[in-house]
């Protein structure tokens, strides 16, 4: 059994265009044990959403390694990296990402489709992430374009249980929500870490990851703990302190 | 994915835009119904052509003899044993004369031959009896007619009562020993009434000569009959010293040569056997370009199917769909519209059929000969057009189903 859930050595992600190379994430080093609410904020352009797609399986890394419950996914397949993602992984995304032809169940059941999951099974496994995220059931044959905006990203988050993954990574969850529904969403993720699920959180608001056990900061593709970024913001004021003296003596 | 979840995705997907699906589909329809049309149309005219003909007539060659007197029915039966060939021979002689009961007169004409008349042709008994070998044996003074001719004499009275009835011929009276349904495809034309009797009866009786001017010959199955047509007119030339001829208008009175001919409806059949497979390849290249221009829409719908469903496609692969599970979605789905395509191009090309079948046969002349031309709805044209389909939706879903697949997933779920 794998010491971390997600670990993460030295990752490098650089980017070629025709404007040359672009390194989006520089030498990021993550550790994340079982059960831990991890949140990691930066600003935009910082190298957050490239770094919840190498985690998420969905890229890989230019260098460095990822491991995934001890297995690393830098040479997996597309395929390989689809079923794992299918069987380990839940997602969601700040545009909640339903397919609005389809009903909440049918939205919930969707990754157990690509999986080995029995049909007999799925229905149960959506009702109980449909229990656990607090949807009325009226609401569970309702197409999800009739729900509102916190009520999407509860199916959202129904359905990154549904497979009972060994990690869930959100992308800005409450982006898109207003701040008494961003409340109740993040209380859900509180809830689940309470429960054991290991929860990562990408993010550029500071309330949010007030939700979390740790926050990591992502600046400029690197990563730094909070004592870290702590230390850079005291050195940075302090730093602008000493200009503002030097001006005003002048 | 197993495939009850494909099959509920694909529909799921093809149902959200059934407009679309719907106009999509539509080169298909017009392709599939426009094959099942006319193939339904041909395949009535050939039936049609083979009761006009008979369902042996691919099998019978007819031999006119001219100039020769006192050709007996032992010379007939010597051409059965030396040529090589033949199930049997029957002599044939055609016969006028004037047709009345109490109450009608009519112009008849008689066809004298003998009892496997029936079995060579088509005709079927409706009432009564054939003429048998006892009748023939002893000339009996007995007539077959047909139901035209029963309705022409004997107005509406039905077959069955007409049989044991009385009528005068030429000087003699004869005995209705049986009806059948038509002695040739004309006989619901004017007034003429045809009928049959034995080949005796016929030749002393109406046309004063027993010698055989006219044979009907049934070839064995399987047996090739130009090679018997041939070995007829060999044996023939070199048995009666003749001129052979192919035409028929060699026949003649006292003064003409003595000369033969050897002919069949086969190359009548084969002639129409062949305009008519012309005309099946005509419509199935015209089908073929309409399947193709249908199947580059589909291809097409499929495409900004692909372009508008990117976001869809990106979170399917992040919920941990394989390559495969995408294409074989899309491919359904293109296969699924090809298939509905076939379908109701099927069920309106047989509309089309039943609708069409009546002024192209008046247009084609073929409602005259009496039975009207229906059009033959056959099972393996509509599993063609179904399978057709099928490949036509493989083919032209290939291409977008696999760009499909290709798609990263990550720029997929960025796709606005």
């Amino acid at each position: 059994m794998a010491k971390y859930v997600l670990d993460a050595q030295n990752v490098h992600r650089i980017y070629e265009s025709a404007a040359g190379y672009t390194a989006a994430l520089r030498g990021v080093t993550l550790q994340v044990p079982k059960g831990e609410f991890l949140c990691v904020m930066g600003p935009s352009g910082s190298g957050k959403s490239t770094l919840m797609n190498i985690l998420g399986g969905l890229d890989r890394p230019t260098s460095g390694t990822y491991k995934l419950e001890g297995l690393l996914m830098n040479d997996l397949t597309d395929d390989e990296l689809a079923e794992i993602r299918g069987q380990r992984l839940g997602f969601v995304f700040q545009r909640y990402n339903l397919l609005e032809r389809a009903t909440v169940m049918r939205n919930v059941m969707m990754p157990l489709i690509y999986t080995d999951v029995p049909k007999s099974e799925r229905e149960g496994r959506a009702y109980k992430a449909l229990r656990v995220v607090g949807l009325p059931e009226e609401y569970y044959d309702h197409r999800s374009n009739e729900l509102s905006g916190g009520q999407m990203q509860r199916v959202a988050i129904a359905r990154a249980l549904v497979n009972n993954p060994a990690l869930i990574l959100a992308d800005e969850p409450t982006g898109a929500l207003d701040s008494a529904t961003s409340e109740l969403v993040m209380n859900l993720f509180a809830n689940l870490a309470e429960q054991g699920k290991t929860i990562v959180i990408i993010t550029h608001d500071p309330e949010t990851c007030a939700w979390g056990d740790r926050t990591v900061h992502i600046r400029d593709g690197r990563l730094f703990s909070d004592e870290e970024e702590r230390a850079l913001v005291e050195a940075a004021l302090k730093s602008n302190a000493g200009v503002q003296a030097r001006r005003g003596n002048t | 994915m197993k495939p009850s979840d494909l099959v509920h995705e694909t529909w799921s997907a093809l149902s959200a835009n059934r407009g679309r699906s719907a106009l999509t589909i539509l080169g298909i329809v017009i392709g599939i119904a426009a094959v099942i049309t006319m193939n339904s149309i041909i395949a009535g005219i050939s039936v049609q052509q083979s009761q006009m003909f008979g369902a042996n007539a691919a099998r019978l060659v007819a031999i006119r003899l001219s100039g020769i007197d006192n050709f007996t029915v032992d010379d007939m039966n010597e051409i059965a044993q030396s040529v090589p060939g033949y199930d049997y021979l029957i002599p044939t002689v055609q016969g006028t004369g004037n047709i009345s009961t109490n109450t009608k007169k009519a112009s008849a004409d008689v066809t004298g031959t003998d009892p496997r008349y029936l079995s060579a042709h088509s005709t079927k008994l409706v009432a009564g009896d054939f003429f048998d070998e006892r009748d023939m044996e002893e000339a009996d003074r007995v007539l077959i007619m047909d139901e035209p001719g029963v309705k022409k004499l004997f107005g509406k009275k039905p077959p069955t009562e007409v049989v044991g009835e009385s009528v005068h011929l030429g000087n003699d009276e004869y005995l209705i020993k049986g009806v059948v349904d038509k002695v040739n495809s004309w006989s619901t034309w004017g007034d003429t009434v045809y009928c049959m009797a034995p080949y005796p009866t016929v030749s002393i009786r109406l046309t004063g000569t027993t010698s055989i001017k006219q044979m009907e010959c049934m070839t064995s199955e399987g047996s090739d009959i130009d090679t018997v047509m041939a070995a007829t007119k060999q044996y023939l030339n070199e048995h009666y010293h003749l001129a052979s001829s192919d035409e028929e208008d060699g026949s003649g009175g006292g003064g003409s040569p003595r000369s033969v001919s050897v002919t069949s409806d086969k190359s009548i059949l084969d002639q129409v056997n062949q305009s008519m497979a012309s005309f099946q390849a005509i419509m199935v290249i015209v089908s073929g370009i309409s399947l193709l221009v249908g199947g580059i829409g589909i291809m097409n719908m499929m495409l900004t199917n692909v372009t508008e469903r990117i976001r869809e496609i990106g979170l399917r692969k992040a919920l941990g769909a394989k390559r495969f599970d995408i294409t074989s979605q899309f491919i359904l789905e293109s296969v699924c519209l090809c298939i509905a395509g076939g379908i109701i191009g099927v069920i309106l090309g047989i509309g089309g059929a039943y609708v069409l079948v009546g002024p192209m046969g008046e247009s084609m002349g073929m409602s005259s000969t009496g039975d009207p031309l229906t059009p033959v709805i056959d099972g393996a044209s509509i599993l063609n057009a179904v399978l057709v389909c099928t490949v036509t939706g493989l083919i032209f879903g290939w291409y977008p189903a696999r760009s499909a697949a290709r798609l990263d997933p990550v720029e997929s779920l960025n796709h606005q």
